[in-house]
C-alpha cells in the first residue's frame, strides 16, 4: 500500500476485533489530509484559493493591462473583446483592476491573518500559562478590547493611519487578534495540567520550553482552524474598510474599494462594475470558510475515525 | 449720497438682467399654483458636509456654506440681505433688517437705520444689537487679540476679516438712536464695495440674551470694553482696533469665546436656551451632532413672507450615493442627482421630482499651501502653477465626470450669470491656461527640472536665474505632495484621480491623495496656515467646492485671496494683487470701479493663485414638484424655506 493510499483509514475487514472498530494506524499528518479531503467542499475551497491567487498574480503577466494611470476617454466601457469586463469610472480596464485588487486584498487577509495569530496565541498561552494574576490582567484586556465593535475599531485606527496595505494589515491584525488569544488561552489552561507538562517541570523544564515545546504545539489544531478564518475575516475586513472609503489609496485598489466605486454607478446599469468583485469577495471568503470547515473536522481528534 | 443708487442700480440693472433672461431660457415660468399651509420640508445636505457651527461670527475653521448659508442663516439674518429668489446677485432690502444705508461726507461717513424688527422672545432688534457684532468683530479681528482655543476647538474669528478692511477701516461706530446708528470710516470707499462687502458682514446678535462669559455668569455689557477704538500702529492709511480686546474670559473677546465654545458644543444645541433667540424666519428645534437639524417656524418672524411650512428639515449623508438612495426612495423633499446618476434624472421627473440645478455666484478651487516648508517655495513659482493648471483637464472633467454640468473656471470672477458683466473679456473668452500636456512638460523642463514621466521629476538646476528650479527650491527636490480631498463625492474622487494620474504620467508629479470628511478639508485649509506661522501638514486641500461671494458679494477677491485674509487658505500674498484689490473698493464711479475689477481679474485669471477647477452647480437638484417656492434657487447658495408651500 502507497503512503496516499486513501483506504488507509478505513475499517480492517473481517470481524471486528475485541472491543470495537479497528483502524490501521498511519501519521498524524496522512490521517489529517486523508480527513481533509474526504470533505468535496474543502477541495472546492481550496481550487477556488488557488486560483484566485493565480489570478491575481498569474494573471497579471499574462493579461497585460494599464492599472497605474487613468485613462477618463475610455470610462465606463461595457464589457467587450478588448476589455471583457468593461472599463471603470476613469477608465481602468476592470478585469486588470480586479487582479490588481484581488493581490491587496489577499496580502492583507493573509498577513493580517499571521500578525493576528502569531500575537493571539503568545498572548493567550502565556496567559492561560501563567494563570493568576497575569491571566487576570491580560485577559480582561482582551475582554475590554472585544467590548469596543469591530467595524468601530477598525474605522477608528482607519482614520488615525494613512492607509497604505502595510497600514491595512497592521490596523487588521491589531484588532483581529484578540479571538485567537481567547482560543489559546483556553487550550493552554487545559493543558498546563496534563502529565507530559508536569513531568517537563519535574524534570526542571524552563517555561520558555514548556510553553514553546509543549503547549504551543499542541494547540496547532486549534490554530490552523482559526487561521483560516482569520484570512476569510481580514479578507472581508479590508473589503468593509475600502467601502467606507478608508481603503488604500489609488491608484492602488482592492476588491472593496472596487465594489464601493461600483456601487456608486448602480442605477447606470454598470453592473460590471459591481457583480465581479462582489463575486470574488464572496467566493473567497466561503473558500476559505470551506477550508476552515474541514480543517476543524480533521484536526479534531473527536471527529477523526482512528 | 448720489454714487450708491447709480452703482446699485448698474448692478441690478446689469446682473439681474442677464440672471433674467438666463431663468427665462430655462423655461421655468410657471402658473401660480393652489397652496397650503403646513408640511414639512427634508433638505438633504451636501455628503459628509453637515452643519457644526450655529454662532454666525464663524472662524475660518467654520466658514461654510453648510454652517451659514444653509443653517446659520435662517436663524440669524445679516443686517443686510443680498439675493433674492430670482437668482439674482444684488441687495434685497426687502428681506433685510437694515434700510438701505446713506453715505455722507465724501463717502467716510455711513448711515444705517434698521426697521422695527423683533427677536422671537419679542424684544426689539436695536442698534445695541448691531454694535454687539461690531464690539465682538472688532475683538476677535484685532492685531492684538491673544491667541484663544486650540487646535481641536478653535478660538473665536471671523472667516471674511482681511487685514485693514471691515471693521479696521472704522474709525468709530456709535448709536444714534435705538434704531440708527453712525460709522465713521478712515478713508472714502466705494460706496458699491462698502455695502455689498463690509456691511454685508454684519449680523444684529440678541446682546440681551448673549452677552455672558459663561452659561452661569449673569447677563451684562461686557461686549462694550471693545467700544472705544484707537490706531493700529505703523497702518498706512490709519487703521483701526478696540483699546481693551479683552481675553478668553474677559471683554468682547470673552464673549465671544464663550458663544464660539457653546456652538463648538454640538451635542447642546437642542436645549441651548442661547441659540432660541433668533431673528430669522426659523428657530432651531431638533439637532443631532451627525448633522440632523429641524426647525420650525419662528411665530415672532418680522420680516416677509412668513413660513407656512411646519418645520424644515435638514437631514445629512455620508456619501451622494447613499443620499440619491433616499431621493430615489422618496423620502427628500429637496435632494441632489449625483452627476453619475444623472441618467436616472427622468425617472426621477416621473415620479414626482422636478429638476432644477443649483448655480452659484462662484468659483471653484483648491489652494496651494505656499507656507509649506518644503514644498512651498515650488508652489511660489508662477511656472509651476502655470505647469500644474496646464495639467488639470477642465473640458474632460466637465464631460465625463460632472455630466456636462459646468464650466471651465478661468480666474476668480464667475462667469455665472450667463453674461455676467463683472467678468471680464479675458475670463468669459476661454481657458487661459487650458489642458496642455507638452505645455506642462516644457515650463517645467526649461526651468530646470528633470522630467520623467511616470516618475517623479526632480529639481536638477538649483538656483534663481531665468531657466533655474528658483528661490529655496535645492538640487534634488521633488515635485512631490500631498493633496487632502473631501470624500462622499465620486465626481470630485474621479477628479482628484484623473489628475493624479495626469501628473505623474505626463510630467512626473507625484500627488499623493487622502480623503476626509468635508470639514475636516476646510479645517486643514483654513486653519491659519502664514509665512510667519507655517503649515506644515497639507501641500493642497480640495474640499470639493470654491468660493461663492457671500458675504463679499462685489467678487473682489479681498477675502479669499489678499494678504492675511481669513479665508486665504494657504496665504497666497503679492504685493500687485493687493494693490489690485485695494482699487476696487476706492474706485469713484462705475467706469473705475469696473476697470479695477477687470485688472484684478485679468491678472488672477494669469498668475493663477490657487488651482482653478471647473464650476459646477452648487448642486443639481431634484425637489418635489408639489413643493412651490423653489423655482430659482439663492445665487450665493442661500435657502428661502420661508417662501416654501406644498400645492
Amino acid at each position: 500500500m502507497s503512503a496516499a493510499d486513501p483506504t488507509a483509514n478505513l475499517p480492517l475487514a473481517g470481524a471486528l476485533p475485541e472491543g470495537g472498530e479497528g483502524y490501521r494506524s498511519g501519521s498524524m499528518w496522512r490521517l489529517i489530509l486523508a480527513v481533509f479531503f474526504e470533505n468535496r467542499l474543502a477541495i472546492v475551497g481550496l481550487g477556488i484559493i488557488v486560483f484566485m491567487v493565480l489570478f491575481s498574480y498569474v494573471g497579471p503577466l499574462i493579461y497585460r493591462t494599464q492599472q497605474v494611470f487613468n485613462n477618463p476617454n475610455i470610462a465606463h466601457l461595457g464589457p467587450s473583446l478588448a476589455h471583457p469586463l468593461g472599463t471603470d469610472q476613469v477608465g481602468y480596464d476592470n478585469l486588470g483592476r480586479l487582479m490588481l485588487g484581488g493581490q491587496s486584498s489577499l496580502e492583507v487577509g493573509f498577513a493580517a491573518a499571521i500578525i493576528a495569530v502569531l500575537v493571539g496565541v503568545i498572548w493567550g498561552a502565556v496567559s492561560g500559562l501563567a494563570g493568576g494574576i497575569v491571566d487576570t490582567i491580560m485577559m480582561r484586556i482582551v475582554d475590554a478590547m472585544l467590548a469596543v465593535p469591530f467595524l468601530v475599531a477598525l474605522i477608528l485606527l482607519g482614520a488615525i493611519f494613512t492607509t497604505s496595505t502595510l497600514e491595512l494589515i497592521v490596523v487588521i491584525g491589531l484588532v483581529a487578534w484578540l479571538v485567537p488569544a481567547r482560543l489559546v488561552r483556553g487550550e493552554t489552561l487545559s493543558l498546563r495540567v496534563r502529565e507530559y507538562v508536569q513531568a517537563v517541570r519535574v524534570m526542571g523544564g524552563s517555561t520558555r520550553r514548556v510553553l514553546f515545546r509543549h503547549i504551543i504545539p499542541n494547540t496547532v489544531g486549534v490554530i490552523v482552524v482559526n487561521a483560516t478564518f482569520q484570512v476569510a475575516d481580514a479578507i472581508i475586513a479590508v473589503a468593509t474598510l475600502s467601502f467606507l472609503g478608508i481603503g488604500v489609496p489609488p491608484p492602488a485598489t482592492n476588491w472593496g474599494g472596487e465594489l464601493s466605486n461600483g456601487l456608486s454607478y448602480i442605477y447606470a446599469g454598470y453592473w460590471w462594475l459591481i457583480y465581479p468583485a462582489g463575486l470574488a469577495i464572496v467566493l473567497t471568503v466561503v473558500a476559505f470558510n470551506f477550508v476552515g470547515d474541514a480543517l476543524r473536522d480533521a484536526l479534531e481528534v473527536r471527529l477523526q475515525r482512528r | 449720497m448720489r454714487h450708491i443708487p447709480k452703482l446699485s442700480f448698474w448692478r441690478m440693472a446689469g446682473v439681474a438682467a442677464v440672471a433674467a433672461l438666463f431663468v427665462a431660457a430655462c423655461g421655468s415660468t410657471t402658473t401660480t399654483p393652489k397652496t397650503t399651509s403646513g408640511g414639512t420640508v427634508t433638505f438633504a445636505e451636501l455628503p459628509s458636509a453637515p452643519p457644526s457651527y450655529i454662532f454666525p461670527m464663524a472662524s475660518g475653521t467654520y466658514f461654510s456654506v453648510t454652517n451659514l448659508s444653509d443653517f446659520s442663516q435662517l436663524m440669524y439674518i445679516p443686517l443686510f440681505w443680498f439675493g433674492n429668489t430670482s437668482s439674482s446677485p444684488v441687495f434685497n432690502s426687502a428681506l433685510s433688517i437694515g434700510n438701505q444705508p446713506t453715505f455722507t461726507d465724501n463717502n467716510t461717513v455711513v448711515n444705517i437705520t434698521l426697521k422695527h424688527w423683533e427677536w422671537s422672545n419679542g424684544q426689539p432688534i436695536t442698534s445695541r444689537d448691531v454694535i454687539f457684532w461690531m464690539n465682538m468683530l472688532s475683538a476677535v479681528t484685532a492685531p492684538t487679540a491673544p491667541a484663544v482655543g486650540s487646535s481641536s476647538a478653535p478660538g473665536p474669528g471671523w472667516g471674511a476679516a482681511v487685514p485693514g478692511d471691515f471693521p479696521q477701516n472704522v474709525v468709530s461706530y456709535s448709536a444714534t438712536g435705538t434704531y440708527s446708528l453712525t460709522m465713521k470710516l478712515n478713508a472714502s470707499y466705494n460706496p458699491t464695495w462698502f455695502l455689498y462687502n463690509e456691511l454685508s458682514q454684519i449680523t444684529p446678535l440678541p446682546q440681551a440674551s448673549w452677552d455672558e462669559l459663561s452659561t452661569a455668569g449673569p447677563i451684562g455689557n461686557y461686549d462694550t470694553s471693545a467700544a472705544a477704538r484707537m490706531p493700529i500702529p505703523n497702518s498706512s492709511p490709519t487703521t483701526y482696533m478696540p483699546k481693551v480686546v479683552g481675553t478668553g474670559s474677559t471683554g468682547a473677546l470673552g464673549v465671544a469665546q464663550f458663544l464660539n465654545s457653546q456652538s463648538q458644543s454640538l451635542g447642546t444645541y437642542q436645549g441651548n436656551p442661547l441659540w432660541q433667540v433668533v431673528s430669522g424666519p426659523f428657530v432651531l428645534k431638533d439637532f443631532t451632532t451627525a448633522g440632523y437639524a429641524k426647525m420650525v417656524p419662528n411665530k415672532n418672524y418680522s420680516g416677509s413672507p412668513k413660513p407656512t411650512i411646519s418645520a424644515f428639515v435638514e437631514e445629512p449623508f455620508t456619501t451622494d450615493t447613499a443620499e440619491f438612495n433616499a431621493l430615489k426612495a422618496g423620502s427628500l423633499t429637496i435632494g441632489a442627482i449625483p452627476a453619475q446618476d444623472i441618467t436616472q434624472k427622468a425617472l426621477l421627473e416621473k415620479s414626482g421630482y422636478t429638476f432644477n440645478p443649483w448655480y452659484s455666484f462662484g468659483f471653484t478651487y483648491f489652494p496651494y499651501n505656499f507656507t509649506e516648508p518644503t514644498t512651498g517655495p515650488i508652489m511660489q513659482q508662477l511656472y509651476f502653477r502655470q505647469a500644474f493648471q496646464s495639467l488639470v483637464n477642465q473640458d474632460q472633467y466637465i464631460k465625463d465626470f460632472l455630466a456636462g454640468y459646468g464650466v471651465p473656471t478661468n480666474g476668480p470672477v464667475p462667469t455665472y450669470p450667463t453674461g455676467n458683466p463683472d467678468a471680464s473679456p479675458l475670463e468669459s473668452n476661454g481657458l487661459v491656461y487650458p489642458y496642455s500636456a507638452s505645455k506642462a512638460v516644457s515650463l517645467l523642463t526649461a526651468h530646470g527640472w528633470s522630467v520623467k514621466p511616470g516618475g517623479l521629476t526632480t529639481c536638477t538646476k538649483p538656483g534663481t536665474a531665468a531657466d533655474e528650479c528658483g528661490k529655496n527650491i535645492a538640487s534634488g527636490a521633488q515635485l512631490s505632495f500631498r493633496l487632502l480631498y473631501a470624500q462622499g463625492s465620486v465626481a470630485l474622487t474621479n477628479e482628484m484621480e484623473a489628475l493624479q494620474s495626469t501628473a505623474e504620467q505626463v510630467a512626473g508629479i507625484k500627488l499623493t491623495l487622502s480623503t476626509g470628511p468635508f470639514q475636516q478639508v476646510i479645517g486643514t485649509a483654513f486653519n491659519g496656515c502664514t509665512f510667519s506661522t507655517p503649515c506644515s501638514g497639507w501641500d493642497m486641500a480640495n474640499w470639493g467646492g470654491g468660493w461663492v461671494y457671500s458675504p463679499d458679494y462685489f467678487p473682489t477677491g479681498g477675502e479669499i485671496l489678499g494678504t492675511g485674509a481669513s479665508s486665504n487658505g494657504g496665504d497666497y500674498s503679492n504685493p500687485t494683487n493687493d494693490h489690485n484689490i485695494q482699487a476696487t473698493h476706492t474706485a469713484s464711479n462705475q467706469t473705475a470701479e469696473l476697470k479695477a475689477l477687470f485688472t484684478y481679474e485679468d491678472y488672477l485669471a494669469q498668475q493663477l493663485p490657487v488651482v482653478y477647477m471647473p464650476t459646477t452647480p452648487y448642486q443639481l437638484t431634484m425637489y418635489k414638484s408639489n413643493l412651490n417656492g423653489l423655482t430659482h434657487q439663492g445665487i450665493f447658495d442661500e435657502l428661502y424655506p420661508q417662501f416654501y408651500s406644498f400645492s
